[in-house]
């Protein structure tokens, strides 16, 4: 995710060593070949289930349509890299972020907006409300 | 409509779902944490799902996403609804505080009892989606049996729709069916 380039496709397409080595691939790979993507995975991430039960196909399908989705928003271009984002970084230096800092600062965001419990507003329920069950 | 499945999404799923729809945004490939949260949202409509959401996620939102992150705000906002805490919902997020939930697990998970829709339709959502290992789901795990208890005591006299008030399951999205 931190490095992007173009390979040219001879037959077959050639990835160096030193780039295997850095995405920590493992030993052993998985390829999954989809609509114009291929991904490569350590054999250990096979994919899991999913919700709903979707199939993988069925999965790709909705991604490519929210990304076409995303992008028709944001005006038929990605958005740049140094854009904004949550928390007062940058996409770029949000992308660079642990997990761990990542929910940290998602923890910050929200308690500018988290209420003690007892100054919780109460709306009213309808006696004929389809209670959860 | 609202006879269909509430799913509640806690503030982790949600900040998947951004940074999955950033990423593909980008052209980058997604972790399975992200891809899962984006499907359970994308597809809910088509499965008879409610997504909903807290008010305190829904202002952060709309404070701070519509700022930094307006697509993936628009397309996630027209997506969900919020769930509004209803009456008795403070008196079981304290007894959930007193049980050693911390404040925001305990507020969700009380929502996914007495919350309720806009219009006071509904009560509670049948599940709480959330990637929160260590302290919602395992907890709630533990204490669930107990806890059923104490709200079946707190319940029983009360009139309808609250007599009916039932425990969430707290599942990962890709538990959800």
């Amino acid at each position: 995710m931190s490095e992007a380039m173009v390979l040219e496709e001879q037959k077959g397409l050639w990835i160096e060593e030193r780039l295997l080595r850095q995405a920590q691939l493992g030993q052993r790979l998985q390829v999954m070949v989809g609509q114009r993507e291929i991904r490569i995975l350590p054999a250990g991430t096979i994919p899991a289930r999913l919700p709903y039960g979707v199939s993988v196909d069925e999965a790709q399908t909705v991604l490519r349509e929210v990304r076409d989705e995303a992008i028709a928003l944001y005006g038929g271009h990605p958005p740049p890299a140094d854009q904004p984002y949550f928390g007062g970084v940058t996409w770029r230096e949000y992308q660079a972020l642990s997990d761990e800092e990542r929910q940290a600062l998602w923890d910050k965001l929200y308690a500018e907006f988290d209420v003690e419990i007892e100054a919780t507003e109460e709306q009213d329920v309808r006696s004929d409300a389809l209670a959860a069950g | 409509m609202s006879g269909q499945m509430r799913l509640l999404l806690d503030k982790n799923i949600v900040r998947r779902y951004f940074e999955g729809v950033s990423a593909l945004a980008r052209g980058l490939t997604l972790v399975e944490e992200e891809r899962r949260a984006i499907l359970l949202v994308h597809l809910a409509r088509g499965k008879k799902r409610r997504l909903f959401i807290s008010v305190e996620v829904f202002n952060l939102l709309q404070v701070h996403g519509r700022r930094v992150s307006p697509a993936e705000t628009l397309m996630f906002l027209k997506r969900v609804e919020v769930l509004y805490p209803g009456r008795y919902f403070k008196r079981w997020a304290r007894r959930l505080r007193e049980t050693g939930f911390t404040r925001e697990d305990a507020k969700v998970l009380a929502l996914g009892t007495f919350g309720t829709d806009a219009a006071g339709a509904v009560l509670g959502a049948q599940v709480v989606v959330t990637y929160d290992r260590p302290m919602m789901m395992r907890k709630w795990a533990l204490e669930r049996s107990e806890l059923q208890e104490r709200l079946a005591r707190m319940t029983e006299a009360m009139d309808d729709p609250f007599g009916r008030a039932r425990l969430p399951d707290v599942l990962y999205p890709e538990e959800i069916t």
